[in-house]
């Protein structure tokens, strides 16, 4: 529904391209647009940072949206990221309990505190027997995720233990330390000419290149530093792992930086954010502008602010009608989010159960028990048999949500019949063609129904634009070699 | 006019070939592009044969779309402590199909000759390395069997998922060949029995009242090969065919369209390659067969034959495999540097046209290819690539073949310059018949006689390591030396789609082997 909504919206507003067609940047990532390559077309306008506060307002609000796209799929990988990380950091930790892996546990437990599972992350992090972590830049690390779960636990004498590791009078420990503080406690005490030393100090050295960009990324995007954030990011390396174990000559084994990918998804908020912010006040536009500001407020549940989004929803009037008609569902999803849980449900179910059936309103309704992570087993048993008796392509984003929904509720047999359900409602008859988050839901049930080399070829798919991708697939991999137990021939096909 | 009288006279001579030819209550027929070369599990390497013998044999266990070791006519069996010792306690209630009116029981003794039979240095197969693990084998009694294995590796138990030939079937010739009567006329444990091929060249199998699971819901399946996808595909609209195992690309939109018919995404786990036959000596040289690659636009030809209906591939892994190295990149379209391999490797460019040899002569190749991939797709590949090829300055002269003359020329007798064909594999994604140098004999995959000492010792180191994630780093460096070696040309692994009439219940596509549960179907 969501992604109806854009496309709606956008056609109206990216059909209009005779004013800008002199604009090359414009017109390539307009045309990534289309393609349902996000990715391309934010990176498009990542390259001329400076372009983007000079564009009319018209392109803004095609960038913010293109970077707000692009946040949800970011937000989608992360989420299957960590699933299929720690599926398979699980199967590694146990089979190399023989072998030799000093750094799968340390992983692991990162991949658990990420996921939220603090108790789990705890124990097998104060398991490591920490004389095994001897690179340098993965002490840090270590200690980094150390402080993070220690600090989360209230384990706050390890956390003191993890800080007192590190050198105050060593300038580049001083900065790491800062750097902890700004992810823990917001502390903003890095001035941009720390960084820069920091930074310098960083291309001189290339001790951990791939750990030390993540950590200026996350500080810049504190700072609110989003045009250096944006140089980085252009040049970031997406498939790279954060480090690579050499087990021997013929062993390797990769680790991958899982909360990058959420740090770009903030990035992507942020710049997001930041361009909707400036239109807001359109006086064509602006309505437009504060609709997706509220969105954005919904992808990451945000509770700040949603009371008064809730009313302030209601009075946007100069919406197209795609996005006008969710305007009840959005408020409520506001609602929600301020505390107002039963008057939430039933506008909800309203939507779907409403006469007209508008199944693009009912998909929007299931979105929202997606952002807000909803219990909602009436509205989704209504909207599941809309999207099961709809065959058109009105009716794919209903069945990829309902579809989502379920998986995000492990309901896997149910999310297989309706995501799969989806796939064909959409008029695309390449399969790879498909809008990116239905690729990543499908690729995810099928890797569930250990149907491994579809979901790799889907993903591998998939890759070729989102290069983020790759530690799903090296994950999948992994877990696909420890779950098969074929021993076949090839034959001529 | 012409052209719709002609068109008139074609539909209407299909629907009445069609409504009259196929008698559909509880029998299903499959449509192949091709037919079976045998029908016994060991002596063809070829898809369609080894996916009807799926009906017809069974294995000691299986392996089912769950990654699950599943009993076949094994009970039950017992792992030694070391891993080295396999029992397997066999069901006494499995019949083979009835020979000469008579059915014999399926006992210890057919395991134990399956073994002797395809590991005798007469039997004509490509599978023997599925047996080169075992040491020993002990006939405890009539219903239990012994294996002692050379060395242990992964998945060991499910290597036992070979098929069971009937002993009592040779015991005058102790193997198997593609001429022997058995290999066109089987008879095996399995869910169906092998009927006959009618003159239609239609294979028919019938349900087996004697399966051990319980007699299958559909009396009869059979199997017509056609010559024409576009035929095929024409066949399952007028309900003359009730499913097609690849569905050509430009089809696929019909049939998502037609609600009669449920698509199915099957063999992911294959791609289509030119392979280089490295007796050919200008094909030996890494030079020649790289230069090959880079003078093709991969891209184009994927977009403009299959519209982007798959993905190119950069090595001898599909991409939906756990071994595809993801840091390899595919060769990208250098005509240029091909040109200056071509130099670099010996040859000059005469009058600015063709590439010729110290001696002079032209560098033109063979290719051959089978008769039955003569459809649209096929046709526009091959005369891509003969035009890639010119455009650099190589000749090459296409010899389009009958299935089983090129399957002879190709495999047994190693007598071609190039070929394109497509391997399918299943989740093991094993490459070692096809590019280690032991298995380049007569009717072996390796037919390129590729040979490279180093791809030999990892593809050795690869298979014996019990360490899950060795395996995997030796397998992606396999992947990026055999992509620089390029004995093949990589091309693309396309997503295919298995088409069948809705009447059809309980359907469960398996990825590879497509018939796995096929005793569950049912007709309505």
């Amino acid at each position: 529904m969501k992604f109806i909504f854009i496309i709606a919206s956008t056609m109206l507003l990216f059909n209009s391209t005779v004013l800008y067609a002199e604009d090359f940047v414009m017109d390539e990532a307009m045309k990534a647009y289309k393609a349902n390559n996000f990715e391309l077309a934010t990176n498009l306008f990542l390259t001329d940072f400076d372009h983007l506060n000079n564009l009319g307002e018209n392109d803004k609000l095609k960038a913010a949206i293109t970077f707000s796209k692009n946040l949800k799929i970011y937000r989608e990988i992360y989420k299957k990221s960590l699933l299929t990380q720690v599926t398979y950091l699980e199967t590694l930790v146990n089979s190399e309990k023989n072998n030799s892996s000093a750094y799968a546990a340390l992983y692991l437990a990162e991949a658990l505190y990420l996921q939220g599972d603090l108790d789990r992350s705890k124990t097998i992090y104060g398991n490591i027997d920490q004389r095994l972590i001897v690179n340098k830049s993965e002490i840090k690390h270590f200690h980094l995720i150390g402080a993070l779960i220690s600090h989360q636990s209230k384990w706050m004498d390890k956390y003191v233990d993890h800080r007192s590791s590190f050198n105050i009078n060593n300038k580049r420990d001083q900065l790491f330390l800062n750097y902890i503080d700004i992810v823990l406690f917001n502390k903003n005490e890095l001035t941009l000419e720390d960084l820069s030393a920091f930074i310098l100090e960083d291309q001189q050295q290339n001790n951990s290149p791939h750990q030390n960009n993540h950590y200026l990324l996350k500080a810049l995007i504190a700072l609110n530093r989003l045009d250096l954030a944006s140089a980085r990011i252009v040049q970031l390396n997406k498939q790279q792992p954060a480090f690579v174990e050499q087990l021997g000559k013929t062993k390797v084994i990769r680790f991958y930086d899982l909360a990058l990918t959420h740090t770009l998804s903030v990035f992507y908020y942020e710049m997001s954010k930041t361009l909707f912010e400036k239109i807001k006040n359109h006086k064509k536009l602006g309505d437009i502008a504060k609709f997706y500001l509220s969105d954005l407020e919904l992808v990451l549940a945000k509770k700040e602010n949603a009371n008064s989004y809730q009313n302030k929803v209601k009075r946007l009037t100069l919406l197209p009608k795609t996005l006008a008609n969710t305007i009840e569902v959005r408020s409520a999803a506001h609602g929600f989010l301020a505390g107002n849980h039963n008057r939430a449900y039933q506008t909800l179910k309203q939507a779907v159960d409403n006469l007209e059936k508008d199944p693009l309103i009912s998909a929007d309704a299931v979105l929202m028990c997606i952002y807000l992570q909803a219990n909602c087993p009436t509205i989704v048993k209504n909207a599941r048999l809309m999207a099961e008796s709809g065959t058109s392509k009105r009716y794919t984003q209903l069945s990829l949500n309902v579809g989502r929904y379920f998986l995000s509720k492990n309901e896997i047999t149910k999310a297989r019949r309706l995501i799969n359900g989806a796939l064909f409602k959409s008029d695309n008859n390449n399969l790879f063609a498909n809008d990116p988050i239905l690729l990543i839901n499908l690729a995810e049930i099928k890797r569930l129904n250990k149907n491994y080399s579809d979901s790799l070829q889907i993903y591998f798919s998939a890759a070729k634009d989102y290069p983020m991708i790759r530690q799903i697939q090296d994950a999948v991999q992994g877990e696909y070699l420890h779950e098969q137990r074929n021993s076949g021939i090839p034959t001529v096909f | 006019m012409k052209r719709k009288k002609t068109l008139f006279l074609v539909l209407s001579g299909f629907i009445t070939l069609f409504t009259f030819s196929h008698a559909s209550n509880n029998s299903l027929q499959y449509g192949e592009t091709q037919k079976p070369d045998t029908l016994d599990p060991y002596t063809s390497n070829e898809t369609t044969s080894l996916r009807i013998s799926q009906l017809i044999f069974n294995g000691l266990v299986g392996i089912n779309d769950k990654q699950e070791i599943v009993s076949e006519l094994a009970n039950s069996w017992e792992i030694s402590n070391d891993s080295t010792e396999y029992t397997f306690h066999l069901r006494n209630n499995v019949f083979w199909h009835p020979y000469n009116g008579v059915k014999q029981k399926f006992t210890a003794r057919d395991v134990a000759q399956t073994i002797s039979i395809i590991t005798h240095p007469k039997t004509q197969s490509n599978r023997k390395a599925l047996f080169e693990h075992i040491a020993e084998v002990y006939v405890i009694d009539e219903y239990t069997i012994r294996f002692t294995l050379e060395k242990i590796g992964l998945n060991d138990l499910a290597r036992f998922s070979f098929k069971i030939l009937p002993a009592h079937l040779f015991t005058e010739r102790q193997y198997l060949k593609k001429s022997n009567s058995f290999a066109h006329n089987p008879i095996g444990t399995g869910p169906y029995l092998y009927s006959e091929i009618s003159n239609k060249e239609n294979v028919v199998l019938t349900a087996n009242s004697d399966y051990y699971l319980g007699e299958p819901k559909l009396k009869t399946i059979s199997l017509k090969p056609f010559a024409d996808k576009n035929v095929m595909n024409k066949a399952l609209s007028f309900n003359a065919l009730d499913m097609v195992i690849n569905v050509s690309p430009r089809h696929i939109a019909d049939l998502k369209s037609d609600k009669r018919f449920s698509l199915t995404p099957v063999n992911t786990l294959s791609y289509s390659f030119f392979a280089y036959n490295n007796n050919n000596p200008h094909l030996a040289k890494q030079k020649v067969r790289k230069a090959l690659s880079l003078s093709l636009n991969r891209e184009q030809m994927l977009n403009a034959f299959f519209g982007n209906r798959g993905t190119l591939i950069s090595g001898p892994f599909p991409p939906g495999s756990w071994a595809y190295n993801l840091d390899v990149i595919p060769d990208q379209y250098n005509p240029e540097k091909a040109q200056t391999l071509l130099i670099e490797a010996g040859y000059k460019k005469k009058q600015n046209k063709y590439f010729s040899d110290e001696r002079g002569n032209t560098l033109s190749f063979k290719l051959k290819v089978p008769i039955d991939n003569n459809n649209e797709s096929t046709k526009r590949v091959i005369l891509a690539y003969k035009n890639f090829l010119k455009k650099i300055g190589i000749k090459v002269n296409v010899d389009f073949m009958e299935r089983k003359a090129w399957h002879k020329a190709v495999f047994k007798e190693h007598n071609f310059d190039i070929t394109l064909t497509s391997w399918s594999f299943d989740d093991a994604s094993d490459i070692t018949t096809l590019f280690h140098s032991r298995f380049n004999g007569p009717w072996e995959n390796n037919f390129i006689s590729f040979n490279n000492k180093k791809i030999d010792s990892l593809i050795e180191m690869g298979s014996t390591t019990l360490d899950f994630e060795e395996k995997r780093t030796i397998n992606h460096e396999i992947h990026k030396l055999l992509a620089e070696e390029s004995p093949y040309t990589f091309l693309w692994s396309l997503l295919n789609y298995t088409a069948y009439n809705k009447k059809f219940k309980d359907v469960t596509i398996h990825p590879y082997k497509t018939f796995d549960n096929v005793q569950l179907w049912r007709s309505e």
